[in-house]
This record gives structure tokens, sequence and C-alpha cells, in this order.
């Protein structure tokens, strides 16, 4: 067997390389389908990846430099179920930015294509090494490349203060890592995962490797974006460009969580097994925040952007409070919901595009073309999209959401269950409302190019198809989610080479009695709160002068301000640093 | 083992960040964030500092030599690539935002407020 682990980030590479050259010579669909194809190729190669991986994972050392004597000296990738379903994941949605971008950027050429593909080999690179500074290196490109693509629109300057934005604080995020890494190589002499959780399993954790923890911690969560780590992604998903934001949303988020699991399962889950209730209680509770919080913003804003911007932000905030369980039972449900919740969200941007709400010109259009077809089409979307935001037991997120929360109730967070199903049904409704207000407006008619919803339409569909689908590899997930979080036999197949034995936590579970009634109690909520009811209750019982308050500080927060976006990550990661600090022993 | 390093490390950290926070010019707030990355790059050198280590080039030294340790400093090398290609990128949108703006004030690219 051929040793393809590597493939799935050469090929956007090179794909890239070419993109570039052939757009001085070639028209620009050619260029397009160019770029297309290099996106395909990643699609089957993480898919036979994941066909490699099912029984045990793969190692690739770069260069030949195997382990010696159990030692890693070389660099290697480490691909296990989880990490080629999430380069798989990337891929997709890569894909359908890639196909709707000629329609909602404005003139993409070459260069665009180009960084989605260097996107994309960075996000597959993410999720298929073992190495802990390949991880660094590969999270810097991913910023990189998306805040090039942020501030592709250099007419805005809302757009360019966004990229600036996404740029600084994500920057502050990298260096917190690296300097985590180089706190945790002070104390093992390592880079690999498994070596370094190897060292630390025998040592147990000093002071530098606990403040390690608490700083890659940190780093991941401004990735993720979760509270109170949010405020560039409520900036620059109000302003980049449609195909941007879609993979922001589908996969770029939820990759800062990924980074958070694999590093806790690889490195930390042996020495902290005794601390884990610390760790555990704050990534639920930063979760559980963000799901809250973040929920019920969602719906108080009224720009469509901006409510989905805190739509992410609160689911984020769920797929933590997945992983934040410390299960495999968890890691599943996570999974799942990421793979469901995130082409649902890559849809809903294309039902915005479709209904008009552009960024890609400069300033929001908010054309009304009543009755035409790509405005009902985007409606269709939005309103789809919506049930399944709100976890509608037909796509994934239900099965996702469902997942978590028992795992949540196992783990002893009741309270987060209750976030949980909140927040579902408030940024569902979010949604809804966005369509159920959009259908009332109206304005003067957009000469529109004939028939440019028709691709549109139909990606979002293929989106919704696969969250559709992921509610059929339940068991897949429980499998692969209890290797990912076997830690002994990660590091034994790493360092000697060692066949992991498919862990015995194959947790079987699916949307069962209980829980099935929360997917629909938040189905049921989120359709109450759309058609806008609840929103002209609540105004009429709410003393205003307190409300406009509350909201007048709320939106200045909110204003995108770098400045304000730094001082809330500085407190976030020393908020963090202070609770290890108090906590653990 | 000497803190001083480490020290200069903190500091840089605090000082770029301070920076970042309170600055009212982007060059300045750009730069601010170079000072920043600047510590990651004493801190990677100071963990692999070795008191009496030669340089890592085995050409001219016999191999028993005792040496400071190669990998931060191929580290910082990936390091001050990366930083690089962040601050070439964040200056082309400040001269982007000058240019359409006329300003380099942080406080005047606030959002306007909306409902």
């Amino acid at each position: 067997m051929t040793n393809i682990a590597p493939l799935p980030v050469v090929v956007p590479l090179v794909g890239a390389a070419a993109v570039l050259f052939a757009h001085l010579i070639v028209p620009r669909r050619v260029v397009q389908a160019f770029a297309m194809a290099a996106v395909l190729a990643e699609i089957c190669l993480a898919a036979v990846l994941i066909h490699q991986v099912r029984s045990t994972s793969i190692v690739y050392w770069f260069g030949g430099w195997t382990p010696r004597g159990a030692v890693a000296l070389g660099i290697s990738f480490t691909v296990d179920q989880i990490g080629a379903g999430a380069a798989l994941l990337a891929g997709v949605v890569s894909a359908a930015a890639v196909a709707v971008a000629p329609s909602t950027m404005r003139d993409p050429d070459g260069i665009v294509y180009a960084l989605f593909l260097t996107l994309l080999a960075a996000m597959a690179g993410f999720c298929l090494t073992g190495d802990l500074f390949n991880m660094f290196v590969f999270f810097e490109l991913m910023a990189v490349s998306a805040f090039a693509l942020s501030a592709y629109d250099t007419r805005s300057p809302d757009a360019l203060r966004g990229a600036l934005n996404f740029a600084i604080t994500n920057s502050i995020g990298a260096f917190l890592v690296l300097i985590g890494i180089a706190l945790l190589y002070s104390s093992t002499g390592a880079l690999n995962l498994a070596q370094i959780g190897h060292q630390l399993a025998r040592t147990g954790l000093d002071n530098a490797s606990t403040v390690a923890l608490s700083l890659l911690l940190a780093g991941f969560l401004i990735k993720a974006a979760v509270i109170p780590f949010h405020f560039w992604l409520i900036d620059t998903a109000t302003t980049a460009p449609t195909p941007l934001v879609m993979i922001l949303a589908g996969v770029l988020d939820t990759l800062g969580v990924y980074g958070v699991a694999r590093v806790y399962w690889t490195v930390f889950a042996s020495p902290l097994a005794a601390d884990h209730r610390a760790v555990q209680f704050m990534l639920v509770a930063v979760g559980a925040i963000s799901a809250l919080v973040a929920g019920t913003l969602s719906i108080l804003f009224s720009d469509p952007r901006r409510r989905m911007a805190f739509v992410m932000v609160a689911h984020t905030g769920i797929v933590l409070i997945g992983v934040a369980c410390l299960s495999a039972r968890g890691v599943a449900g996570a999974a799942i919901y990421a793979v469901g919740d995130g082409t649902v969200k890559a849809a809903l941007f294309i039902g915005l595009a479709l209904i008009g709400f552009e960024t890609a010109h400069g300033q929001r259009q908010d054309h009304d073309v009543a009755g035409s077809p790509s405005r009902t089409a985007g409606l269709a979307v939005l309103i789809v999209g919506g049930l399944a935001t709100a976890g509608l037991p037909l796509f994934a997120t239900g099965l996702g959401k469902a997942s978590i929360e028992k795992a949540a109730a196992v783990a002893g967070f009741p309270w987060a269950v209750v976030a949980i199903v909140f927040a579902a049904a408030v940024t569902g409704g979010a949604v809804l409302n966005i369509a159920s207000t959009a259908r009332r407006a109206t304005g003067p008619r957009r000469d529109e190019h004939a028939c440019a919803w028709v691709p549109q339409l139909l990606v979002a569909s293929i989106l919704f198809g696969i969250s559709a689908l992921t509610t059929k590899v339940g068991t897949w997930a429980a499998t692969a989610a209890g290797r990912f979080s076997d830690t002994l036999a990660y590091q034994q197949r790493v360092l000697s080479g060692a066949a992991t034995s498919p862990a015995g936590i194959a947790t079987r579970y699916a949307t069962t009695f209980p829980w099935i009634v929360l997917d629909l109690l938040s189905v049921a909520a989120a359709i109450v709160l759309g058609s806008g009811l609840a929103q002209n209750t609540a105004r009429r019982l709410s003393p205003s002068p307190m409300r406009s308050g509350i909201w007048t500080a709320i939106r200045r927060v909110h204003d995108g301000s770098i400045g304000d976006s730094a001082t809330w990550v500085t407190l976030g990661t020393a908020g963090i640093a202070l609770v290890l600090a108090t906590t653990m022993h | 083992m000497n803190l001083l390093p480490f020290g200069v490390a903190l500091w840089l950290f605090v000082v770029g960040l301070y920076g970042i926070v309170t600055s009212r010019n982007l060059l300045h707030q750009i730069i601010s964030l170079s000072v920043v990355q600047a510590s990651t790059y004493v801190l990677l050198l100071a963990v692999g500092y070795r008191t009496g280590g030669a340089a890592p080039v085995f050409a001219d030294i016999p191999t028993s030599r005792a040496t400071v340790d190669p990998i931060v400093q191929a580290l910082t090398l990936t390091d001050v690539v990366v930083g690089a290609t962040v601050s070439a990128l964040l200056l082309a949108v400040a001269v982007q935002i000058h240019k359409r703006t006329g300003t380099l004030d942080p406080e005047n690219l606030r959002r306007r407020p909306e409902s």
C-alpha cells in the first residue's frame, strides 16, 4: 500500500502554483476549472485516506526519519479517521466555495483561486499532521491565506478593517500557540505530539507545561472564535466575501476546536488524568457561555450577516461543549455536529447571497426582487437551513446535537444541555427570521445574470444532502472517536509502529427517545421565534430605557475595534491561565 | 538557568500587546504586532541555549563538542518567515486603507452604529 498521507496537502499546493501560472495565459473559466480539479483531487485523496485508516492509523515520516529506539526524530503525519474526516470536510466546503466564487465575488481571478487552494492545503495539513510545530505552521498558513482573501475587496474600508482585525487577533493567537510550543519543548525536548505526550506521562506536568497548556488552549480558542475571543469573527464575517465566509463558518472555526481536542488527547490526557475535571469544567463553561450569549445576540441583531456571525459563535460553542466532555462520546458528537452543521452554514451563506444581501460590490445591496426565481431559491435555502440549524433530526445537526447533549449529561453537566437546546432554538429562529422579514421587504428590481442562481441552488442542495447523509455515519464516528481519544494507542503507533487495536470504546447511540424530543423542542421554538412573534412580544414587555442602554453597550463593544479585540483576547487568556493555575495541583 | 532572556521575552510580549491595544496609528499597531512576535524569537532561542555551547555547525568542530540546540534555531527561522509574510500583508492593507479613507487612525475606522 503506497503511503499517500502527505498528498492532500501537496496536491492543493501544487495546484495553487499551477493556477497562478495558468491565469496568465488562459481565461478565468478555465482557471476556475483548474482550481476545482485540485480541490476535487484533495477530496478523493482524503476519502481514500479515510478508507485506508479504517482499522489502524497511518504514520508517514518525512524524509524517512523513522523513530530510533522509540524516540521520534523526524516530522510525521499521523492520520486517523477524525483527522482524515476533517480534511475531507475542508475539501467539500472549499469545493462549494470555489463553485460559487464567480457569482458571489467581484471578478475573482487566478490569485483568488490560488489563495483558496493554499487555504485548503493548510487546513488539510493541520488535520493530518502529528507534529506540534507543524500544527503552528499550518495554523499560520490558514490565517494568512484567509485574511488575504478577506481583504480582497480593497474598495471597502469596512472589509479592510475586518481583514486587519482578523489578521492581528489571529496572529496573537498563533504567537500564544508558539510560546506554548516553546515551553513544552523546553520541558520535554520534543515536538512530535506522541513524543511530548509520552514524555509528560512519565514526568507529569511541571510549571512550564501547565502554562503551555493554557496558552495552547487560548491560541486555538481564538481561531475557534468562542466568547470572549469572538470579536474578530463578528467583524470579518460581516465584511468578507461570501466564499470565504462559507469556509470560515463551515470548517475554519471548527478546526480551532479540533486543535484543542488533538492536543488534549495526544499530549495532556495522561498527565492530566487526576486533574482533568478542572479543564473539563472550564471548557464546558466557555462553550456554554458562547452558546447562550451569542445565541441570544444572534436574534437581537437585525443585519443578516451579523446574525450569521453570532450563529457561528454559538455553534462553535456547542462543538466545544462536545469536545470538552473529554470523552469518546463527546468527540463523536462534536465530529458529527461539525460536519452536519458546517455544511448547513456554508449553504446558508449561499442563501444570503441569493436573496441579495451581498458585500461583493463594496457595500451591502438590499436589492429586492420580490418573486424572482433567485429570491425564491434563496428563501427556500434559508428556511431549510433554519430548520436544520435548529436541529431537525433529518439533518446531522440533530444527531450531533443529541449526541453532544447526551455526552454532557453523562459527564455531569446538565446545565450545558439546557444551553445547547436554547442556542439551537434561538439560532434557528434567527435564521428563519431572516427569511420571514426578507419575504416582506420590497424594493427596486435589479438586472440579474440570467440563471446565476441555478448553480448556487445546486451547490446549496448538495451541502444539505451531505448534512443529511452524515446522519448515517453515527457508528463510524463512534469508533473513530474511540480511537481518537485512545492516547496510549496513538503514542505506541507513532513511536514503535505497533498497530493500534481498535479501542474498546465503541459507543453506540442513536437519536433515541429523550434526545429526539429535545431536538423537536428546539425546532418548534425556532419556528415560533422565526415568525417574529417573540421579538414583538419582548419589545412590548421589556422596559425600553434599560434595554436601549444595554443594547448600545453591546453594539459598541462589537464595532470592530482592533484594540478592543486584543484587550478581550488578553483578558480571556489571563482568565484561562488563572482558572488552570488555581484549580490544578 | 539564567532567567534574563525569559524576562525579556515576557517584556516584549506585554509591551507589544499594550501597543496593539492603545495604538492610534495602524502602522504603529502593525509594528507592535512585530514586537509581540519578537518575544517568541527570544523565547525560542533562550530555550535552546546551552552555556558554553558552540554554534551547531559540525564542519570544523568535533561532533562530541557541546552545542546550542539547532532545532529551536530552525523554528525561529520559520517564525521569522511567517512574521515577514504577515507584516507584508498587513502593511499592504494599511496602504489601501490610507488610500481609501485618508486616515490611519483605527478609531476613525470603527463600524458605524446600526440596529
